[in-house]
C-alpha cells in the first residue's frame, strides 16, 4: 500500500461533496440549471466513490493504523499564529464518517424520486452536497478551529433547509428560531477553542491530547480542561438538542422529510454527541463537567420521553425520540462509556433515519400492522399510566404538552425580555436619529411557544 | 520629484475631478463616474503593484511636511485598490435615478479625495481630502431619498461630518500654534476619528443617514473607514505613548458600541435602519483589534476592514436595487422575493455571511485573527465580539428572511432578478469573499506589514519601527 493513499483518501471523502456543490452552484450562477437526472447521477457516483474509499480506510484504521494524519499545510499564518490544515482519520472518525457517506448517498438517491419535479430540487441537492462535505470535515477534522468551519456549515445548511418551503411562513419563522438558537449555543465552541488555545498554545488533536481514542489523556490542567469542558458542552448540548436548547428541533421538521431524516435523525444531531466523545480527555479530567453531561443527557431523555408522548404528529415525535436517545448518548459519553456511546449512535442513526424516510408512509404502515394483528394492537405504557392518580396523569399530560414548559420559560424570562429591551433601544435609536420609529410587529424569533406548538413536518 | 508610482496615483485622483466637470453639465454623467472609477482602479493598482508583489514593503511615516504629499505604500496600496473597485461597481451597477449629474460628480469628488486621504502621507494633504470627501453630503448633491415620512434634511450627519473636519483640523495643527498641546491633540483627532467612524456614543448619525439618507453614497463614505485610517496611520505612530494608554478606553467604547448596536439590531425592523446598526457594529471590531497590540490581532483588523467594505457594500447595493424596483416592504412582513430574484438572494446570503464570518469566506479568517488577538490581550472584552457577531448573524439572517422568504405579497409589482451588469458586479463581489476564504494568506500577507508596524508601535515604541 502506497504510504499517501490513506491520506489521500481522507482529502477525497472530505472533498469530493464540496466539489459538487461548488460545481452546480458555479453552473446555476452562470445560469445553466443541471437537470434532475445528472443531479442524481453526480450524487451517485460521487457517494459511491466516497463510500469505497472510506471502506478502504475502515479496513486501514481496524488493522492496527489506529490513525492517518494529512497534513494539508497552513491555511493561513500571522506572527505566532497559524491556523493549520489538518485532517484526522482513527476510531472515532472513520466509523462517523463511513455514516455520513452511506446516509448522505442513501438520502440523495431517495430523493431522486420524492422530490421530482419539486420546484427547489436543485436547492435541495446542492445543500445536501454542502452539508455532507461540512459534516465530513467536522469529523475528519485534525483540529478544533476546522471543527469550527465544518459545524457552523452544518448548522447553515439545517437552518436553509427548515426553510426549504419558503413560501410558508411557519418554516421560514421557525428557522430564524433554529438559526438563532445555534448561534448561541455555538458561542460555547467559539469560546471553548479560544479557551484551549490560551491554555495549550494549539488547537490541534495532536497538541492537545496524548494517545489514541478512546485511551487518551489531556495535557490540560483541571482548571482549564473545567472551562473549555463546560464551554465545549454548552455547544454540543445546542447543536443535539439537550435542555436547555431543546426547543428547535420540533420546529426543525418544517424542512423536507429526507432532509429532516440526514438532519435530526443521522447526523447533524449527533454532532454534538461526536464533540462530546472527541472531547472525552477533556471530560474525564473534570469531574464536574462529566456530571453535568449526565445529568443534561439523563434529563433531556426524560423530557424528550415525556414530550414525544404527548405529540401529535409523526415527524415531531420522532424527533423527541432522537432527542431522548442523544440524551442517553451524552450520559455514556459522560460516563467515559466511550465505544457504547459510539455504536449507540451509529445504530440509533441508521434506525432513524429509516423511521424519518417511512414517517409520510406511516400511517399505512400502521393500518397494515394493525391489519396483521388482527387489529388489537395494545397501547404501549397504558399500564404504567394507569398507576399513577387522575390528577398526576392529567399534570404530566400538560406538562408534557407543553414540553417541560422550556420555550415558555425562555420566552418569557430570557428571549422576551431581550427583545423588549432590544425594541426599546432601537425605538430610542430611531428617535435620536430623527428617522422615527414604526413599531410593527414582533420580530420572529419572539414568537409565542403555544402557536407554533404543532410546527410539524410538511410531509407527515 | 515624484516616482512613477506617484504620478500614477496623482493621475487617479485628478482624473475624476476634471471628470466632475462634464458630469456636472448633463453630458453623460453616468459614463463619466464609470470611466473616472475605472480609470483611477487601474492606476491606484499600477501604483500599488511594487507594494504588492514585493514580500516586505515599508509603511511611509506621516508626518512629513517636505516632498511629495501623497504615496502608495503597505498601508495604502489595498485600501485604495479595494475603494476604487468599490465606486467602479456602484457606478456601473447601482439605479441611475439616485444620482442624477449631481450624483455623478458627488461620486468622483468621493473617490479622488477618498484616494488621496488614504495616501496622504502630510496633514495638508490629509485635511484637504478629509473635508473633500464630506462636501458632496455637505452640499447635498444626491436627490433626496423621498421615501420616508420623516424628514431629516440632512442635519445629523452633515453636522457630524463638518465637526470631525473641524476636530481634525485642530488635532493636526493645535500643536504647532499652542506649544505643549499633545494631549489635547491626540485627543482631537481620536475625536474625529470617533465621530467620523460612528463609534459608540456618536454613531445616531450613521443611522440617519442610512434610513433617510441616498444609502450608496453613505455606504462608501463608511466604507471609505477613515476613522481607522485616522487612528492607524496618525494618531498611533504620531503619538504612540499616548495610544498605548487611550486605546483600550477607545477598544472599550467600540465594544461597547458593537455589542449595543448588534443588541438594538435584534428589535429593529426597518431594513435601512437594520443594516446602518449591523455594519456600525461589524466596523467597531476594528478597533478592537487595533487595540489588542498582536500582530494577529491587528492583521485580522485590517483584513476585517476589507471585509466589512466588501460584504456591505454588497448588501447595500442588493437592497438599494431591490428597493428601486419598489419590492421591498418596511420590514415587518415577508417579501418573498427569492422566487422572482434568486440570484439576488444568493448573493445577499453570501455577502452577509461573510459579514459575520461564515467559513469559507475571508470574513472567517479575518475574524479568526480579530478574536484570537483580542482575547490574548482582553479575555473579557475580547468575548463581546463573538458574542456581537452572534447577534448580528441572526439580524441578516432575519433581514435575509424579511427580504427573500416568505410568500410574496400579491400587490408586488413584477420585477426582473439582477440584470446582467448588476450580475457582473455582484459576482466579482462574492467571488472576493469566497475566494479570499478559501485563500486568505495572500489577502492577509499584504495586511501584516502594517499589522507589525502597529503592533511594534503600541509595545515598543516609534524607535523600535523599521521604515
Amino acid at each position: 500500500m502506497p504510504p499517501a493513499l490513506p491520506q489521500f483518501l481522507i482529502a477525497f471523502v472530505v472533498a469530493a461533496p464540496f466539489c459538487a456543490f461548488a460545481g452546480i452552484g458555479l453552473l446555476w450562477l452562470f445560469g445553466w440549471k443541471p437537470r434532475e437526472r445528472i443531479l442524481a447521477a453526480v450524487s451517485a457516483v460521487l457517494y459511491s466513490a466516497a463510500g469505497a474509499a472510506v471502506a478502504v480506510l475502515f479496513v486501514i484504521t481496524g488493522q492496527g493504523n489506529s490513525e492517518t494524519v494529512v497534513r494539508l499545510g497552513s491555511w493561513f499564518h500571522v506572527g505566532r499564529y497559524e491556523f493549520s490544515l489538518v485532517l484526522l482519520a482513527d476510531r472515532l472518525s472513520v466509523p462517523m464518517m463511513a455514516m455520513t457517506v452511506l446516509l448522505v448517498g442513501l438520502i440523495g438517491s431517495f430523493s431522486v424520486r420524492y422530490l421530482h419535479r419539486d420546484p427547489g430540487y436543485l436547492r435541495f441537492f446542492a445543500l445536501l452536497h454542502l452539508f455532507g462535505f461540512a459534516s465530513l470535515l467536522s469529523f475528519a477534522a485534525g483540529s478544533f478551529d476546522l471543527l469550527i468551519g465544518g459545524w457552523e456549515l452544518v448548522g447553515l445548511t439545517s437552518v436553509l433547509l427548515i426553510a426549504f418551503f419558503h413560501n410558508r411562513r411557519d418554516p421560514v419563522q421557525n428557522a430564524i428560531r433554529v438559526f438563532a438558537t445555534y448561534r448561541v449555543a455555538d458561542l460555547g465552541l467559539l469560546t471553548g477553542v479560544f479557551v484551549l488555545h490560551h491554555a495549550a498554545g494549539s488547537t490541534l488533536y495532536g497538541s492537545l491530547f496524548r494517545g489514541h481514542w478512546p485511551a487518551q489523556t489531556t495535557v490540560l490542567n483541571t482548571d482549564a480542561a473545567a472551562l473549555a469542558g463546560f464551554l465545549l458542552l454548552i455547544a454540543a448540548c445546542g447543536k443535539s438538542a439537550q435542555i436547555p436548547f431543546s426547543g428547535w428541533l420540533p420546529r426543525a421538521m418544517e424542512g423536507p422529510t429526507p432532509s429532516s431524516a440526514i438532519f435530526y435523525g443521522a447526523i447533524s444531531v449527533h454532532l454534538g454527541a461526536y464533540l462530546l466523545l472527541r472531547t472525552e480527555p477533556i471530560l474525564k479530567a473534570s469531574p464536574g463537567v462529566r456530571t453535568v453531561a449526565v445529568c443534561t443527557g439523563i434529563l433531556t431523555a426524560i423530557h424528550a420521553t415525556m414530550s414525544g408522548r404527548a405529540s401529535t404528529d409523526a415527524k415531531t415525535s420522532l424527533a423527541y425520540s432522537s432527542m431522548a436517545q442523544v440524551g442517553l448518548i451524552f450520559a455514556e459519553a459522560g460516563m467515559g462509556w466511550s465505544w457504547l456511546a459510539l455504536v449507540h449512535t451509529l445504530s440509533h442513526a441508521a434506525v432513524r433515519t429509516l423511521q424519518f424516510l417511512r414517517a409520510p408512509s406511516m400511517l399505512h404502515d400502521y393500518h397494515r400492522v394493525h391489519a396483521a394483528a388482527g387489529g388489537q394492537l395494545p397501547k404501549t405504557g397504558d399500564h404504567y399510566q394507569a398507576l399513577l392518580p387522575a390528577g398526576a396523569r392529567l399534570w404530566l399530560y400538560r406538562f408534557a404538552l407543553d414540553r417541560a414548559h422550556l420555550d415558555t420559560i425562555l420566552d418569557r424570562f430570557i428571549v422576551g425580555p431581550s427583545l423588549r429591551l432590544a425594541r426599546g433601544f432601537a425605538a430610542f435609536e430611531a428617535g435620536r436619529s430623527g428617522t422615527g420609529w414604526r413599531g410593527g410587529e414582533a420580530p420572529a424569533i419572539a414568537a409565542r411557544s403555544h402557536s407554533r406548538r404543532n410546527a410539524g413536518g410538511a410531509d407527515a | 520629484m515624484p516616482d512613477f508610482s506617484q504620478i500614477l496615483l496623482l493621475a487617479g485622483i485628478v482624473v475624476p475631478l476634471v471628470l466632475m466637470v462634464p458630469a456636472l453639465r448633463g453630458w453623460r454623467p453616468r459614463m463619466c463616474a464609470i470611466a473616472g472609477s475605472a480609470f483611477t482602479l487601474v492606476c491606484v493598482s499600477a501604483a500599488g503593484w511594487p507594494v504588492l508583489s514585493s514580500a516586505s514593503s515599508p509603511v511611509v511615516p506621516f508626518g512629513l511636511t517636505e516632498g511629495w504629499p501623497l504615496v502608495s505604500d503597505a498601508f495604502s496600496a489595498v485600501p485604495t485598490i479595494v475603494f476604487a473597485a468599490m465606486m467602479l461597481g456602484v457606478a456601473v451597477a447601482s439605479p441611475r435615478r439616485d444620482h442624477g449629474p449631481r450624483g455623478y460628480a458627488g461620486l468622483l469628488l468621493l473617490l479622488a479625495s477618498t484616494i488621496a486621504a488614504d495616501a496622504a502621507i502630510s496633514p495638508a494633504a490629509l485635511f484637504v481630502a478629509w473635508t473633500a470627501s464630506a462636501a458632496p453630503f455637505i452640499l447635498r448633491m444626491w436627490p433626496e431619498n423621498g421615501s420616508q415620512r420623516t424628514d431629516v434634511r440632512g442635519r445629523f450627519p452633515v453636522a457630524a461630518l463638518i465637526a470631525s473636519s473641524i476636530l481634525l483640523a485642530g488635532g493636526l495643527w493645535v500643536r504647532q500654534l499652542v506649544p505643549g498641546t499633545q494631549v489635547t491633540a491626540f485627543a482631537l483627532l481620536m475625536l474625529a476619528a470617533l465621530v467620523r467612524k460612528g463609534v459608540f456614543p456618536f454613531h445616531t448619525w450613521v443611522i440617519s443617514a442610512f434610513s433617510d439618507g441616498p444609502l450608496l453614497p453613505f455606504g462608501l463614505l463608511i466604507n471609505a473607514h477613515f476613522g481607522a485610517l485616522l487612528v492607524a496611520r496618525v494618531a498611533i505612530p504620531l503619538f504612540p505613548e499616548l495610544a498605548r494608554e487611550a486605546l483600550p478606553l477607545v477598544s472599550n467604547l467600540a465594544m461597547i458600541g458593537a455589542l449595543y448596536t448588534a443588541f438594538a439590531g435584534l428589535g429593529e425592523a426597518n431594513p435601512r435602519r437594520l443594516l446602518a446598526l449591523t455594519m456600525l457594529s461589524q466596523t467597531a471590531f476594528i478597533f478592537g483589534g487595533l487595540e489588542s497590540r498582536t500582530v494577529e490581532g491587528i492583521a485580522g483588523a485590517l483584513t476585517h476592514l476589507l471585509v466589512v467594505s466588501a460584504a456591505t457594500g454588497g448588501l447595500l447595493l442588493i437592497y438599494r436595487l431591490l428597493e428601486a424596483r419598489g419590492v421591498t416592504g418596511d420590514g415587518t412582513t415577508f417579501s418573498g422575493l427569492a422566487g422572482r430574484a434568486p440570484r439576488f438572494a444568493v448573493y445577499f446570503a453570501i455577502c452577509g455571511l461573510a459579514l459575520v464570518g461564515l467559513p469559507g469566506t475571508l470574513g472567517f479568517a479575518a475574524e479568526d485573527l480579530l478574536f484570537h488577538g483580542a482575547l490574548e490581550s482582553h479575555p473579557l472584552l475580547g468575548m463581546a465580539l463573538p458574542l456581537a457577531t452572534a447577534l448580528n448573524a441572526i439580524n441578516i439572517y432575519r433581514l435575509f428572511s424579511r427580504l427573500f422568504l416568505g410568500r410574496r405579497a400579491e400587490q408586488t409589482p413584477p420585477f426582473r432578478d439582477a440584470l446582467p451588469w448588476e450580475r457582473a458586479v455582484l459576482t466579482a463581489v462574492v467571488l472576493f469573499l469566497i475566494a479570499g476564504g478559501l485563500a486568505p494568506h495572500g489577502i492577509i500577507t499584504l495586511r501584516t506589514e502594517t499589522a507589525s508596524m502597529l503592533a511594534t508601535v503600541l509595545t515598543k515604541g516609534v524607535s523600535h519601527v523599521n521604515h
